[in-house]
């Protein structure tokens, strides 16, 4: 590289700032020549920059450092050239103009520099041009520039387009307009549209769109097209496309016209898109389908109302999707439910944890109460929180847990009882347990509070045992307790359950602080023997109920038995205890005898025993000891054991024990136990006996005393008829009471539960059915009780109800089984021949052709006897009602009879009798007495509805028959009558007239009643309708009156208050005319109250007092003492005839006149005489019985100034009248009227 | 800023009648002439009153009022009742249909804009 010259460098600042600056890049030899050039640049108005180069390495380093706007070159130089120079600039592509500066140069120099690229040249001698030159071609290069650089932006867009054209992942095809549009050609097709269409585009480019795809006008792509070439509306759109004229897919198009004319169109396959929008619609449309005929009540709930519901809960709530979505949500919950369930949904919407099921009561349009689950999940329902709710009807599965539950507590019930009674405790201890439990039964609705009383022996009282919640008072009160004076003491008397649903008057006993409730009393009876009486306290109110009452007879029978079994454990265990106290008191006896059995030596206790002094038992043989019986006994015990062997045997124990009578001193024969151990010395050799001896006549007598209780309680249980059994597993064997024998008939002894004869004693279903129970009990621990018929030898069967429990040893392992047998062969009976007996009516009703229906509504289920189905010749798999297999039965009139019937009876219990037509399927019609009543369940609430069909087609045809031959007889009969009718026509005719007159008579007075009813009516209505318009009359001039819009003059005011007056008058007039018609329409009623009728006079007097004051009249009120302050009557009208009385009064009196009203009592016949006294102008004698007529205003001197409708005193008679009153006028003409009305009043 | 009473009435008179003293008193008034428009104007102008003759063609005031008071939108506008049949039973039948207040006609020009300033100031 050159170095430069700096000598040669020179640079010139600008002279003036209107100096154009210019950066010169001068190539030249000379400084000198270079200044020239640089002067004459100066001159041309530039202030040029510059360096001078004189080789090409100096001249490319220049080019390459800096930046030039222009170069000017001189031709020859030593070492470089002007034409090497421009040759130098066209290499580097540096687009500067250059300019030849030249010494001399000739023609065709200049023309080959012009031609190699140089702008222009001169010479340099005269160079005056060239600032004009540099002027010229700085202004071209920089157009230059300027279009190069646009060039080049086109062909980077170009790329670009290109680029994107063929990258694009959408089809692309540029079509351009054949033939004014009437056809296309493909002008490109980008690689995506090859693949798609699987074409090459070189098969396509420059071809018609029509040749090469026919198939395209049928697109709709086709007009697409042409609508956006001809209009430059880009479009989109989608469309299916066809290959093999089915339908391949979908495309979406984007068409638009480019600037050069040409259109474009962007496509791209949607077909999975739209495929899988179509699959989205499908399984929405499936779970739509789902919800909305899901057997499960489903639907949204937001802001308290339904969004959304499906069919089931349409169905559910009986209401349509109109009504479900309308009426608040709260509506459709049971009132009592419906705080705990808008708690839950409001918790739930807050976010809080609830529960996800939970059971509620719903209303249903019809007003049937159903349960309810509710599963409730918070969703976002149209951008709020909202609940999805599944809906399940529980009703049934509730009713039928509760019947379970019931049975469950009844089993569980009775079960611990049997367990109670099986337990050691005492009886007191037994009781206790028993009543709590019983009052632990909330399902009985009692309270927590009762007693057990326990019967004396004597019959005749009962004895507070144990109790529950009773206050101190009442155990002081009731602590014994007599028979037969409070329900307790009649429960015992009549050996009868009794019942009071609050404290009554049967109750002798009363107790100031006894809160209200009601009793049951159940005896506890053993056979007819009265052992005690339970009694409960149940709520006020409270319903007796069988159930109840079984059931507590049930646990009554169940403390029966253990209450008589304890109390002679009681007594077994006093005796035993007395007996261990007397044998503990004797001192056993103690003596040794020799090999011979002669005693050696005995304790001192004997004596007492015996009376015997030692010596003398000593030296006293074994006959005199012992009574000849016991002797033989002792001895034989003795020889047994005594024998040579086992004396001889050195190992051999000898103990001989045994119970003998022995004598007293003073002869007595008394029990002793004695026992008697063999001695041996150190070598086991016999040496003697030891015997111990005891008295045991104390225990004997106990003993026998025991036998005999036993044998009473086994009376008492034999009455009972109750035995007990036990099944031991250690000995494998069931041990029965002699009661049980006596029921099975069979003397079994030892018999293991699986023994082979086991079985005989039952019939096989009862053997099965024990079998199975026992199995039963034994896994799961319960009690059980069953019922099983017994097969005994004597060929009667006998049935028992049988109770069994488990026992339990000390470590808690089954150790075998026990429980009662009682006989209910009776009972069993009794239930048969009810069967029976219910048999025997079937077959009457069957033999007589009844059918019988029952129809259960809470089931809507009909069941039909088979007679009803042989009646009719129809089958039916479920029947239900009211249901669409009627009609085929009845004919349409009977059926709408019977509909109307069944629902009738259902609602009023009423019974109905019916004559039915049914068609039968052979095409006979037969006819049915049907009858229809109530079923009741215990409370008296109608539950069902039953009845009979009998068929009476026979009858019917039989009675039909009879008219038949009736009507004939009465042919033979109308004929032998017609003589004896023309005799009677006379007398008829003179009857007949003398009806009509009376008929007409009525008929005149009929229509003159309808007449005075429509004038009435149109009286009332005209009034109305006149009203109306006045009213608007008599507002618009108050209006006027009042100058609201605008003064008025004098005159204009005067008119103003007489249209006014007149509108009031009128007004009047007509409200008068109403209340006449009303009065006469009999439109208005009584509607007594009780009010004072002082207050009712001073506030009527206060409404005329303004009027009065004007006018100097004074009106004076006189109450009589004995008028009653308040009184039973219609104040409205009383008021108002007060009023029209008072209004006359006043008008009818001059100036300075007065006004009296009086008022007055009449005790006997309980009225009130109300009186107005004026010192008016009265009327005529004459006149006095027109005064009450409607319109009869009395012409007097005074009748011009004054105004009155003229219908106020008819109006008040008629009002007087209305209230039962009378009304009466006396008047003389200048001085005065009264006017005087009695109104009864007590109405 | 005024207030707006909505007058329902059939019978011209009587409406340019109370309309003409209310708009003295310096009320705004909107009217209608039958049930229908009376809900109409009422959801569309939400006044502070309404006056509601009980005997209308189309609809009655029963309806009307039954229906205003049943919407959140407009149950709390008070609502006079008016009837020009004073019979027994038109003002319990009125004040059960939700009405606040009830006035038998002919109305008292003088006493009726006394009551609507009482009314409104409740």
């Amino acid at each position: 590289m050159a170095k430069k010259i700096p000598s040669a460098v020179s640079k010139l600042k600008p002279k003036t700032g209107d100096s154009q600056s210019l950066r010169v890049l001068i190539i030249e030899d000379s400084e000198d020549d270079a200044l020239l050039v640089i002067r004459a640049l100066k001159k041309g108005g530039y202030a040029p920059e510059y360096e001078r180069v004189e080789t090409a390495a100096a001249m490319l380093s220049s080019l390459k450092d800096k930046t030039w706007d222009i170069v000017m070159s001189d031709y020859g130089m030593p070492h470089f050239s002007g034409e090497k120079a421009l040759a130098l600039l066209k290499e580097t592509n540096i687009d500067i103009p250059l300019i030849i500066v030249s010494g001399s140069i000739g023609e065709e120099t200049a023309v080959e520099c012009m031609r190699l690229g140089a702008c222009d040249y001169f010479m340099k001698g005269n160079l005056t041009r060239l600032s004009a030159a540099v002027g010229r071609e700085l202004a071209e290069a920089q157009s230059r520039r300027e279009r190069r650089i646009a060039e080049q932006s086109v062909i980077a867009s170009e790329f670009r387009f290109k680029e994107l054209f063929e990258n694009m992942s959408s089809c692309v095809a540029i079509y351009e307009a054949r033939a004014d549009g009437a056809d296309f050609i493909f002008k490109d097709f980008n690689r995506a549209a090859e693949i798609a269409e699987k074409i090459d585009r070189k098969k396509l480019i420059g071809k018609s769109v029509l040749q090469v795809f026919p198939g395209v006008r049928e697109m709709g792509f086709w007009e697409a097209l042409q609508r956006v070439w001809k209009t430059g509306r880009p479009e989109h759109y989608a469309a299916s496309f066809y290959k093999d004229k089915r339908i391949e897919g979908w495309r979406e198009n984007y068409i638009y016209k480019l600037p050069t004319g040409e259109v474009i169109a962007i496509y791209n396959d949607i077909t999975e898109r739209i495929k899988a929008e179509r699959k989205i619609l499908e399984s929405e449309e499936k779970y739509r389908l789902l919800v909305e005929n899901s057997s499960e009540a489903i639907f949204i709930a937001q802001d308290a109302k339904l969004k959304f519901a499906n069919k089931a809960s349409q169905k559910l709530f009986g209401m349509s999707n109109e009504v479900l979505t309308s009426i608040p949500f709260v509506e459709l919950i049971h009132p009592e439910d419906r705080e705990m369930v808008l708690g839950l949904y409001l918790r739930r919407l807050k976010g809080e944890r609830v529960p996800e099921f939970y059971p509620f009561r719903i209303v249903a349009s019809n007003g049937i109460v159903k349960r309810v689950e509710i599963h409730s999940t918070l969703i976002s329902w149209q951008g709020k929180p909202a609940t999805l709710n599944f809906l399940t009807d529980i009703t049934e599965r509730k009713q039928a847990e509760e019947k379970l539950a019931l049975n469950f507590e009844t089993q569980a019930a009775m079960n611990a009882l049997l367990g109670l009674s099986l337990e050691g405790r005492t009886i007191k201890e037994f009781l206790e347990s028993a009543l709590d439990l019983v009052l632990s039964l909330q399902w009985l609705a009692i309270e927590s509070k009762g007693a057990i009383f326990l019967a004396d022996k004597a019959g005749e009282t009962l004895h507070l045992h144990v109790h529950k919640g009773f206050s101190p008072e009442l155990c002081t009160i009731c602590k014994t307790v007599p028979y037969g004076h409070c329900l307790c003491g009649r429960a015992a008397a009549l050996r009868a359950v009794q019942f009071a649903d609050r404290v009554d008057e049967r109750h002798d006993t009363r107790y100031e602080c006894m809160p209200p409730h009601g009793h049951y009393c159940i005896p506890i009876l053993s056979g007819d023997k009265i052992l005690g009486v339970i009694v409960l306290y149940v709520k006020e109110g409270h319903i007796r109920s069988p159930w109840e009452e079984d059931f507590l007879k049930a646990v009554a029978n169940s403390l029966a038995g253990t209450i008589e079994r304890k109390q002679a454990e009681k007594a077994l265990r006093e005796s035993e205890q007395q007996q261990r106290i007397i044998t503990d008191n004797i001192q056993d006896t103690v003596w040794l005898m020799d090999m011979n059995l002669h005693a050696t030596w005995i304790n001192p206790a004997i004596t007492k025993a015996v009376g015997f002094t030692l010596d003398e038992l000593t030296q006293m043989p074994l006959e005199r000891q012992l009574t000849p019986d016991s002797l033989q006994q002792a001895q034989g015990l003795i020889l047994q054991h005594l024998t040579a062997e086992n004396l001889a045997d050195k190992n051999k124990e000898i103990n001989v024990s045994g119970e003998f009578e022995y004598y007293r001193k003073n002869g007595d024969i008394f029990w002793g136990e004695m026992n008697i151990s063999l001695l041996r010395d150190a070598d086991g050799k016999p040496v003697g006996f030891l015997g111990v001896g005891r008295d045991i006549t104390k225990r004997r007598q106990m003993e026998n005393a025991l036998q005999e209780t036993q044998k009473q309680l086994q009376v008492a249980y034999r009455l009972a008829e109750i035995g007990s059994w036990n099944w031991n597993f250690s000995d494998k064997t069931i041990t029965w009471s002699e009661e049980v024998y006596r029921m099975i008939g069979r003397d079994f002894q030892q018999l293991d539960f699986h023994d082979t004869k086991h079985p005989q004693i039952y019939t096989r279903e009862s053997w099965e059915l024990l079998k199975k129970t026992a199995n039963d009990s034994l896994k799961t621990g319960k009690s059980c009780q069953i019922e099983l018929e017994l097969v005994h030898p004597d060929g009667s069967n006998r049935w028992v109800n049988w109770i069994g429990g488990v026992i339990y040893d000390h470590r808690g392992k089954i150790a075998g089984m026990h429980g009662t047998v009682q006989n209910i062969t009776e009972r069993k009976r009794m239930e048969k021949a009810l069967l029976e007996a219910q048999k025997q009516l079937q077959d009457a009703y069957r033999l007589a052709k009844i059918g019988i229906w029952n129809w259960n509504p809470s089931e809507k289920t009909i069941t039909w006897s088979e007679e009803l189905y042989r009646i009719t010749g129809q089958k039916f798999e479920q029947l239900t009602f009211p249901d669409t297999h009627h009609p085929q039965v009845y004919t349409r009139k009977s059926w709408e009879q019977l509909k109307r019937a069944v629902n009738d009876c259902w609602k009023t219990g009423k019974s109905i009798q019916l004559e039915l037509e049914v068609m039968h399927p052979d095409g006979s019609t037969h006819w049915l007495n049907w009858i229809c009543g109530a079923i009741y369940d215990n409370s008296e609430k109608i539950i069902g509805v039953h009845g009979t069909a009998q068929n009476i087609t026979e009858r019917k045809r039989a009675e039909e028959e009879i008219r038949q031959h009736r009507d004939h007889l009465e042919e033979l009969v109308a004929a032998r009558t017609t003589e004896l009718r023309k005799v009677n026509a006379e007398l008829a005719d003179e009857n007949n007239r003398r009806k009509a007159i009376e008929e007409a008579l009525y008929i005149a007075k009929e229509q003159a009643e309808a007449a005075n009813q429509a004038k009435s009516d149109f009286l009332a209505n005209m009034s109305h309708e006149l009203r109306t318009p006045l009213n608007s009359v008599i507002g618009f001039s108050e209006v006027l009156k009042n100058q609201l819009f605008g003064p008025l003059n004098e005159k204009q005011q005067e008119y103003v208050q007489f249209i006014l007056g007149s509108g009031k008058h009128l007004l009047n007039l007509i409200d008068d005319i109403l209340d006449l018609s009303k009065v006469e329409a009999g439109k208005m009623e009584l509607n007594p109250q009780i009010f004072s009728i002082k207050e009712m006079l001073t506030g009527i007097n206060l409404m005329f007092r303004e009027k009065a004051l004007n006018h100097g009249i004074h009106i004076s009120m006189e109450i009589a003492a004995d008028v009653p302050a308040q009184i039973n009557a219609d104040g409205k009208i009383v008021k108002q005839i007060m009023f029209n009385l008072l209004s006359n009064a006043v008008k009818f009196t001059p100036d300075s006149g007065s006004v009296k009203i009086t008022a007055k009592f009449a005790k006997d016949n309980n009225s009130v005489t109300l009186a107005v006294e004026d010192t008016g102008i009265g009327i005529k004698t004459d006149d006095l019985p027109k005064i009450f007529l409607p319109f009869s205003q009395i012409e007097s001197p005074y009748t011009k100034t004054k105004t009155g409708t003229g219908l106020g005193l008819a109006v008040t008679k008629r009002l007087v009248e209305l209230h039962g009153g009378t009304v009466q006028m006396e008047s003389k003409l200048g001085k005065g009227s009264k006017v005087t009305i009695i109104i009864p009043i007590s109405a | 800023m005024a207030k707006k009473i909505l007058i329902a009435e059939d019978h011209e008179m009587s409406r340019i009648l109370l309309r003409d003293v209310l708009q003295y008193h310096g009320y705004e008034i909107i009217e209608a002439t039958n049930g229908e428009e009376a809900i109409k104007e009422a959801g569309a102008h939400l006044p502070d009153l309404i006056f509601m003759d009980i005997q209308m063609p189309v609809m009655g005031g029963y309806a009307a009022i039954k229906a205003l008071k049943s919407d959140d939108k407009t149950k709390h506008i008070k609502i006079v009742a008016l009837t020009s049949f004073a019979m027994i039973g038109d003002k319990e039948k009125s004040l059960a249909a939700r009405a606040d207040y009830y006035i038998p006609k002919p109305i008292d020009t003088v006493q009726l804009p006394i009551m609507v300033a009482e009314w409104l100031k409740e």
